[in-house]
Formats: structure tokens, C-alpha cells, sequence
């Protein structure tokens, strides 16, 4: 195996301030038709606005955010034309989310050293394609979740090229939170006091499995950087389709939504033990007077949590319009991509950063710069104002 | 209660620890009172408080200038940062300052014993805008203590004043909640001065936990040189000991800047 990661950065939010260049360097959260936060900036993220927020709750968290619609149709032209990108040499590519995808160099490059041309002039591709504030950031890697989590560490414009030999010297600092596993599991996780991957790879299988199940066994296979798991381009994924038949037909909104559900549940229990989501999902609506409704439910990030699915799903039944008595429901499962750690955390664990200057960041946010630590520079200075200094604990400054 | 009285209820309480564990049912006399204070730094001052200042309420220490508030409060902080320290976890509690006047002195605060690195020092701009971080600072659940240095600056605003006597229930539902003490420092003023600024609101005193009052009594000489000064710290409420009585305690410091191991 051969994969290359291509990440860029912020790629949606990159997107909305390329078209209002007003809002560089502002918190900015987009909504997805949910009306939850699909996607935000790094300055919003300071300030405690996390995806799958209300909007209400983000402005709580940040009242100076500003909150603007995606804009679906743009995004899903740029994405494509990102994947054509990576797709003109003719590697099989599949989306990993938006503005990240895998790469097949299985046939060009099997060492570190083959691959790094054709990463740099990819990259560079990517570059010219999107413009220059959009620099992507290349990881490589003989796995999927080992050339992510290369892709995740190298800056925006950098590539980083793990060896086979290295692997586990490179995995084994590494955050927990990169790897996509639910948020109770990354919960207790942290109240067992396991950071890093090479802390979670050192666990007892059998306990990890007892505790997390496949979806944690498969993850430490992981964390151990043991992923076969091949490279199948997006075009290529045959959908899968569930059909659900109402005898008698129904109308009501919440027994159609807990059919529906009752059917859905074991794919997505399947979904959820691979570490996958639902990107795209397909409701086809066929009444008792023969009329037939099409439900599109795109998801901004990949999803196998059936509370957000529920709310989404219940949202355009909701709104769409009956015309009798629902007959046949049939659920297609259009595409299915791999879960984004960011999207399942609630925190960021970054062991630098003591918990006082992490408040004094959040706080000055909101505040301004009225933070300080007090250090002692010359305790035996004949001026008292002369012995110690103030440092600002900005947001800035923290951040670096 | 008589010997067939006692016997059922030996039973009814053995039934109950047979069936839902022993710790349900736990003579009162075995019950210990959970220590929920910062010691002061100053035996005689913690005997009379009964340990120390309480967590999660509101401490008001008040009185003159070069009374020994700021010394007190800054030992009352040392000893908050202490308090999470076991012998299993180092853990050091951080602290914050609320400093309103903006004359906080770091070299003073580190002779006093306080970790500079656990230390949050916060200087507002405005009245109002220092209640709202001291509400932030107190949800945050990651303070062991806050000093709110310079009420009497608060006061110069009316608004800022009432403000905060209007937030101060819901303050003290969130210490209590989170576990955090709040010392308030205040000077004393003539009657005069609060009638001329139109401030008489007693809130603080009543949402207060404690209120101490510090008087210098005298000052300690030692050949000749000022070597510190001796206060009557009288507590005027209390919710866990009687209040009215009074502690003496000495503060030395040395007439040089290049302070020992005084504090």
C-alpha cells in the first residue's frame, strides 16, 4: 500500500472568505441546512464554538461570531474540481471529507522516497487550482489513517513523508483525538488518562475490545499504524439501499421517522464499528395515490450518530409537504465517507497549554487583552517595578 | 427512646444496610464534617474562623489602609494554591486576581509564597467589565480562589456598584456550585464618604459568608527598626463560628526590599 492524505485546511471556511475576504481573521461559523454549525474558523474555535452547535449556542460561546449559510451548491463545485485535480493522473482518489482525499500511489511510488515528487508536484496542482491561500498539507504514508494523521501534523504548504520504519515512532506521540472514535469513548479514554496513540496501541486487546468494541479494536489496529483498508474511489462505492414498506399506509410524522429509523439502525451500527459515516443520504416518499416525493440529505461532515441523523431526517419531513398517506419509503445510503475525528471531540487535548492560559485565551477573546502572568525577572533590582514583569496571556500570543 | 424502640430500629437499619449497602446508613456521630475552607496562614486567625475562610461563599475582609488585608489575602491565596497538592498528586490550584486598582505588586506576591505560574492576574478597564470576568472567572470551575481587589474603585461608579449587588445572588449560586472562594477587599469609610457618594447598599455584607475586619493595633520594633505591625482581626459575621470575637496576628516584614524567609 501506497496512500497519500491531501488536506486543506479549513477548506469550507477558506471557501466563504474567498468570496467575502471582509471576514479574514473574524469567527466565522457556517450553518448546513440542519441549521447546526457545519463548519468553523480557527478564531471561532478559540473562543469554544464547536461543529453540531446551534446557532444560538455559538453565539453564547462567541457573541462577536458571525454566522453565515453554506453555500452547498459553490462547495460541492469547488470539491469536485479539487478531486478532478488529484484525479488527472489517473490514481484511483477517494473523498475523505470536504477538501481532504486519499490518493492510490500504489502503482507510481512504493517508497518515501518515489512518492515525494509526485506528492510536491500534486500539491502544487492543488495550489494553482484553488488559489494561493488555500495550501494543502500532504501526508504519506502504507496506510490510510497513518498518511492522515501525517497530513494532519505537516503545515499547510508542507508535506510529510512517514516510512514504514518510522511509523511507530511517529504514531506513538500523537494525539488520541485523531482518531474518529465516538465521543464517549474518547471521554473515557481521557478519564483513563490515555493521550497519545502510542499510550491507546500499548492496551490489552481483548480490553480495548471488551470495552469499546469493533470500533475501538479497529482503532487501535490503527494507532498501531496496521491499516489495510484499500483506497476505493468515490465513483466506484456501489449505494446501498433499504426499502420500507407501511402496510397499513401511515401519515404520521413520528411512527414513519421510527420505521424508518428501526431499519436504518443496524447499517448504521455497521457504519459506526468501521469508523464510518453517512455522507449522502436518499428518501424516496411513494403515496398511496401513487404521487412520489425525493428527500436529498446531504451531510456537511460524514455522520453515523443516529441523533443527528434523526434530527435531520425529522427536520425535511417536517417540512416537506404530504400529499396522503405514506405507502413505501426506500432509504438509499448514496455515499459513505470516513468519520472526522473533529467532528465527534469536544475538546482539544494540547498538553502545552495549562488549563490557566487556556482560560486567560478564551476569556481574552471575549474581553480583549486584560490577562496577564506576572514572572520575576530580577528579584534583587533596587526598584520594586523593576523585578518582575508582566506577560499578556492574549489570545495571540498564546497561540503561537 | 426505650430498649423495644432502639431494637426495631437496630433492625429497620440493618434490613437496609443488608439490602442497599452499609454506607446508606451512617450514625451521625461517625459522620466527619467535610473540610471545605482555606486555612489563613494564621493559627489564632484559623482558630477562630474554624479553620479557615470557607470555599465556595463570599469572604469580605475589610478595613484600613496598612491594615494587613492584602498580606492576609495573599496568604489566604498560598494556601488555596496548596490545597490541591496531595502526596500522590502535586497538583497546584490556580488563582486569580481581580486587580481594579492596577497596583498589584508581582514581587510582593511572590515573597508572600504564591506561585507566579498558577497565578491569573486580571486588570479591567471598567467596573462593569470586571463583574462580567469575575462571573466568567468564576464558571470557568478551574479557580481554587479569587481576589477582587478594589472594591472601593468599584464603587466610584454607581453603575458598575449596583450591577454588581444586582449579579451578587446569582454569584454566590455559582461558587457554591463550583467550589470556588471569592475575598472581596474593602476599605473602611467615613459614613460621610457613602452618603456623599450615594452608596449604601449593604449586599455584600449580606450575601457574605464572612466579614472580618482588620485593625492595626500596633507596630513591632525590634532595636530601634520597624520590623512589622500587629492587627486585631475582629470577625463580624460568620456562618460557621460565633461572631464578635477577635485574633491578633503579626505581620512582619523585613524595612529592606531584599526580603528573606519572613513570609
Amino acid at each position: 500500500m501506497s496512500v497519500l492524505s491531501c488536506r486543506v485546511p479549513d477548506f469550507l471556511i477558506g471557501l466563504a472568505q474567498r468570496q467575502k475576504p471582509q471576514w479574514r481573521g473574524q469567527p466565522l461559523a457556517l450553518l448546513g441546512a440542519d441549521e447546526r454549525i457545519s463548519a468553523i474558523s480557527p478564531e471561532a474555535r478559540q473562543s469554544g464554538v464547536a461543529l453540531q452547535m446551534s446557532a444560538r449556542q455559538a453565539q453564547m460561546r462567541c457573541p462577536e461570531v458571525i454566522l453565515a449559510p453554506l453555500d452547498h451548491t459553490a462547495c460541492q463545485a469547488e470539491q469536485s474540481a479539487f478531486v478532478g485535480t488529484l484525479a488527472e493522473c489517473g490514481l484511483p482518489v477517494q473523498v475523505q471529507t470536504w477538501g481532504a482525499a486519499y490518493v492510490d500511489l500504489r502503482e507510481v511510488a512504493s517508497t518515501a522516497r518515489d512518492a515525494q515528487p509526485i506528492c510536491a508536484e500534486m500539491g502544487k496542482q492543488i495550489r494553482r487550482l484553488l488559489g494561493e491561500p488555500f495550501a494543502p498539507a500532504l501526508g504519506w504514508d502504507t496506510g490510510k489513517f497513518t498518511a492522515r494523521a501525517a497530513s494532519s501534523c505537516a503545515r499547510p504548504g508542507h508535506m510529510r513523508l512517514v516510512e514504514r520504519s518510522d511509523e511507530e515512532r511517529f504514531l506513538n506521540p500523537l494525539s488520541i483525538m485523531l482518531l474518529p472514535l465516538p465521543e464517549p469513548a474518547v471521554l473515557q479514554l481521557k478519564w483513563l488518562g490515555i493521550t497519545t496513540l502510542g499510550q491507546f496501541a500499548r492496551l490489552p486487546t481483548t480490553a480495548v475490545w471488551q470495552r469499546f468494541g469493533k470500533a475501538g479494536k479497529l482503532a487501535q489496529r490503527w494507532a498501531l499504524g496496521r491499516d489495510d483498508r484499500p483506497v476505493i474511489p468515490t465513483a466506484q462505492a456501489a449505494p446501498t439501499s433499504i426499502a420500507v414498506d407501511f402496510d397499513p399506509p401511515m401519515a404520521l410524522h413520528s411512527q414513519v421517522l421510527e420505521a424508518t429509523f428501526a431499519a436504518l439502525r443496524p447499517e448504521l451500527s455497521r457504519l459506526a464499528d468501521r469508523l464510518q459515516g453517512l455522507r449522502h443520504l436518499q428518501l424516496d416518499l411513494r403515496f398511496v395515490e401513487g404521487s412520489t416525493r425525493v428527500i436529498d440529505c446531504a451531510f456537511v461532515e460524514p455522520m453515523s450518530e443516529e441523533k443527528h441523523l434523526r434530527a435531520m431526517v425529522s427536520h425535511q419531513l417536517q417540512i416537506l409537504e404530504w400529499a396522503a398517506e405514506l405507502e413505501t419509503l426506500r432509504v438509499t445510503l448514496l455515499e459513505i465517507g470516513e468519520l472526522v475525528p473533529h467532528q465527534l471531540t469536544l475538546f482539544e487535548i494540547d498538553e502545552a497549554r495549562s488549563s490557566l492560559k487556556e482560560l486567560a485565551r478564551k476569556l481574552s477573546n471575549r474581553n480583549g487583552e486584560l490577562f496577564f502572568q506576572a514572572r520575576l525577572t530580577d528579584e534583587r533590582h533596587a526598584l520594586p517595578e523593576r523585578r518582575a514583569v508582566f506577560d499578556a496571556l492574549s489570545a495571540r500570543s498564546v497561540n503561537v | 427512646m426505650n430498649h423495644t424502640k432502639q431494637k426495631r430500629l437496630d433492625f429497620a437499619i440493618a434490613g437496609l444496610q443488608r439490602r442497599w449497602g452499609s454506607h446508606v446508613i451512617v450514625p451521625a456521630r461517625q459522620v466527619q464534617p467535610e473540610q471545605r475552607v482555606i486555612s489563613t496562614g494564621f493559627p489564632e486567625l484559623d482558630r477562630v474562623l474554624g479553620g479557615g475562610i470557607p470555599l465556595s461563599a463570599i469572604t469580605l475582609i475589610s478595613g484600613q489602609t496598612t491594615s494587613g488585608k492584602l498580606t492576609l489575602t495573599y496568604k489566604i491565596l498560598r494556601r488555596a494554591q496548596q490545597s490541591a497538592t496531595t502526596s500522590r498528586s502535586p497538583r497546584v490550584n490556580s488563582v486569580a486576581i481581580l486587580d481594579l486598582s492596577a497596583s498589584g505588586d508581582p514581587d510582593y506576591v511572590a515573597r508572600c509564597g504564591i506561585d507566579l505560574d498558577h497565578l491569573l492576574l486580571v486588570r479591567p478597564r471598567a467596573g462593569k467589565q470586571a463583574i462580567d470576568i469575575l462571573g466568567d472567572l468564576v464558571r470557568s470551575r478551574q479557580l481554587g480562589a479569587i481576589l477582587l481587589d478594589g472594591l472601593p474603585d468599584l464603587r466610584t461608579d454607581p453603575a458598575a456598584a449596583r450591577y454588581f449587588d444586582h449579579l451578587l445572588p446569582q454569584l454566590c449560586l455559582f461558587l457554591k456550585a463550583t467550589g470556588c472562594a471569592l475575598i472581596i477587599l474593602d476599605e473602611l469609610q467615613p459614613p460621610w464618604l457613602q452618603w456623599l457618594t450615594g452608596i449604601r447598599s449593604n449586599a455584600i455584607q449580606h450575601c457574605a459568608a464572612l466579614q472580618i475586619e482588620l485593625r492595626r493595633e500596633h507596630w513591632i520594633e525590634s532595636k530601634g527598626e520597624l520590623r512589622g505591625y500587629q492587627a486585631e482581626a475582629h470577625i463580624l459575621k460568620s456562618q460557621r463560628t460565633r461572631p464578635g470575637q477577635v485574633a491578633r496576628i503579626a505581620i512582619e516584614f523585613n524595612a529592606t526590599v531584599r526580603a528573606r524567609d519572613t513570609w
